[in-house]
C-alpha cells in the first residue's frame, strides 16, 4: 500500500528527518509514535505532497505518489486547515463537490454523534468542535490511506474513546489508517502496525504484538521508557 | 478540479464582499434619487451631497478591501492553515495558483467595473465630455487610454508579483515578511531597469525624442508608453512562472 524508502528532509542544514523507511500494508492502522519534535508532522506533510523530500522516495500503491494517488489520500492535518467563515453544511457540500469518494451520510452521522449543529460558522466552534468537524469530512472520504495528525489532540477523555471507535467503524475497508499521536495509552489496543519515531530518526518499527512480545511491556510503558527525560538535572 | 477551486474561491470573495457592494448600491441609487428631487425641493440637497459622499467612499472601500480580500484569500488558503487543505487536493500546483490568479482577476475586474460603473452613473466621470477630447486633441487621448489601459494591467501584474514575493518569502523558514519585501525590491530593481532599457530602445528609433516640440509630446509618448504596457505584461507572466517554481519546488506550509 505505502512505501517509504530513504527519506529524509533537512531545513537549512538542520535535519528533521533522517533516512526513514518502512512498508506498510492495507487493512491496518498504524501508529507514528513519538514525542513532539521528533518529525511525525514532517513525515505526515512528506507523504502528503506538502514538502518536498531532501532524498528519497515515497510510492503508494505501487507507483510514486502522484495526482491519482493524492486522490485517494485522506487527510486530517492537526491543525484547522477549513476556512473559518464557512458554515459546516457549505463545508460539507464542499467537500461533496471536491470528492467523489466522499460520502454525506457518515459525516452528518458522525456530526450528530458529536452533536455539531450544521448551520453554525467554523469561527463560532470551539477548536475540539472544529477538530471534530474535520474528523467527520476526512471519515467521510472512503480513501484507501487515510492520515490522522494528532486526532485526539485537544479531546476530553470521553471523546477520545468515541473517535478511536468511529475510526474504526468509519474508514473504508482494505484501507490503511496511519494516525500520528503520542496519546497512546487510548489508541494501544487499536494499533496493529507502530513506527516509532526519535530525533527525527526511526528508531523501532514492527506489529504491536511483536513489539509488546519483544520488550516485555505494553507499548505505553514502552514509550515512557524510551522517551523519558533525564530527571536528575531536576 | 480547477474549476471548482476557482468556483469556491468566487464564493468566499462573494460572502466577504455582497455587504459592501449592496451598501454602495444602495447608498448610490439614494444619491441618483435625491439628486433628481433637489429639482423639486432644494431641501434634498443636503441629503444628496450626504449619499454622493459616503457612495464615493463605499466606491473606493470596496475597490480596496476587494483587492485586500483576493490577496488575504491567497495568503491563507496557499500559505497557511487552508493550505492543508488545497495543497492536498488532486490537482497540480500549477493549477492551483492558475485558479489563484483566475479568481483574483475576476474579482478585481468585477471590483473595478463596479466602481466605475457607479462613478459614471453620479456623474463623477463624464463620459461625453472625456469622448469629445478625441476630438479637440486626438494625440492626448490616445495617451490616456493607453495610460489607463496600463494601469489596469499594472493592477494585475501586481496581483500575481505579490503572489510571487509571497511564495519567495515563505519559502524561507525565518525572516519570511524580510524575504518577501526583499522581492519587492528586487522587482523594483527590475522595472526600473526595464524602463530605462525602453526609453533606450525608443532613442534609438527617435533620437530626436528629447526635442520634439511641446504640440507633439504625446505623440513622442506613445511608443514608450505602448512598450511599456508590453513590458509590464512580460512582467506579469515572468512573476507567474517565478510563483509556481516557488509552490512547486520550495513550498513550505507554515503553522498557525
Amino acid at each position: 500500500m505505502l512505501e517509504v524508502k530513504n527519506l529524509s528532509k533537512d531545513y537549512n542544514g538542520t535535519v528533521v528527518l533522517n533516512d526513514v523507511s518502512f512498508k506498510l500494508e492495507s487493512n491496518l492502522i498504524c501508529g507514528l509514535l513519538g514525542p513532539n519534535g521528533s518529525g511525525k508532522t514532517t513525515l505526515i506533510k512528506l507523504i502528503n505532497d506538502l514538502i518536498q523530500p531532501s532524498h528519497g522516495e515515497i510510492h503508494f500503491l505501487g507507483k510514486q505518489l502522484s495526482l491519482d494517488a493524492k486522490a485517494k489520500i485522506a487527510y486530517l492535518p492537526e491543525r484547522s486547515a477549513l476556512n473559518m467563515s464557512q458554515t459546516v453544511q457549505s463545508v460539507i457540500k464542499m467537500y461533496e463537490d471536491f470528492f467523489k469518494d466522499f460520502v454525506k451520510d457518515d459525516t452528518l452521522r458522525i456530526l450528530k454523534v458529536f452533536n455539531i449543529p450544521l448551520n453554525k460558522r467554523l469561527s463560532q466552534l470551539s477548536k475540539g468542535q472544529r477538530g471534530k468537524v474535520q474528523l467527520a469530512l476526512t471519515l467521510g472520504r472512503k480513501a484507501s490511506l487515510y492520515i490522522l495528525d494528532e486526532p485526539l489532540d485537544g479531546m476530553d477523555p470521553a471523546s477520545r474513546d468515541l473517535i478511536m471507535k468511529l475510526i474504526v467503524k468509519f474508514v473504508s475497508p482494505q484501507s490503511t489508517v496511519i494516525i500520528s499521536t503520542h496519546q497512546i495509552t487510548d489508541i494501544e489496543e487499536y494499533l496493529g502496525y507502530v513506527l516509532l519515531l526519535k530525533q527525527g530518526n526511526l528508531f523501532e518499527q514492527g506489529t504491536t504484538k511483536a513489539l509488546v512480545k519483544k520488550y516485555d511491556m505494553t507499548l505505553s510503558k514502552y514509550f515512557k521508557e524510551v522517551y523519558k527525560y533525564d530527571e536528575e538535572i531536576i | 478540479m480547477m474549476k471548482k477551486l476557482y468556483k469556491w474561491d468566487l464564493i468566499h470573495f462573494f460572502n466577504q464582499l455582497k455587504w459592501i457592494v449592496l451598501g454602495t448600491l444602495f447608498v448610490t441609487i439614494l444619491a441618483v434619487i435625491f439628486e433628481a428631487l433637489m429639482d423639486i425641493n432644494f431641501i434634498w440637497a443636503f441629503f444628496y451631497q450626504t449619499a454622493f459622499l459616503i457612495s464615493i467612499v463605499g466606491i473606493v472601500v470596496s475597490l480596496v478591501y476587494g483587492f485586500f480580500v483576493v490577496l488575504q484569500r491567497f495568503y491563507q488558503s496557499v500559505l497557511k492553515d487552508e493550505g492543508y487543505f488545497t495543497h492536498t487536493l488532486p490537482i497540480s500546483k500549477g493549477k492551483i495558483l492558475l485558479s489563484k490568479v483566475l479568481s483574483g482577476f475576476t474579482l478585481f475586474t468585477f471590483s473595478l467595473l463596479f466602481a466605475v460603473g457607479l462613478l459614471i452613473w453620479i456623474k463623477v466621470i463624464n463620459v461625453e465630455e472625456f469622448l469629445a477630447l478625441r476630438t479637440v486633441d486626438e494625440g492626448m487621448f490616445i495617451m490616456i487610454i493607453i495610460s489607463l489601459l496600463s494601469m489596469v494591467i499594472m493592477f494585475y501584474v501586481f496581483i500575481v508579483t505579490i503572489y510571487a514575493a509571497l511564495l519567495f518569502g515563505f519559502s524561507y523558514n525565518h525572516k519570511e515578511w524580510l524575504y518577501v519585501f526583499v522581492y519587492f525590491i528586487l522587482y523594483y530593481a527590475v522595472t526600473q531597469f526595464i524602463s530605462f532599457i525602453n526609453f533606450g530602445i525608443n532613442y534609438l528609433i527617435n533620437p530626436n525624442l528629447l526635442q520634439v516640440d511641446e504640440s507633439e509630446i504625446f505623440v513622442a509618448l506613445r511608443g514608450i508608453l505602448i512598450l511599456q504596457l508590453i513590458f509590464s505584461a512580460g512582467l506579469g507572466v515572468a512573476n507567474f512562472y517565478i510563483a509556481r517554481y516557488f509552490m512547486t519546488k520550495k513550498l513550505n506550509l507554515k503553522n498557525g
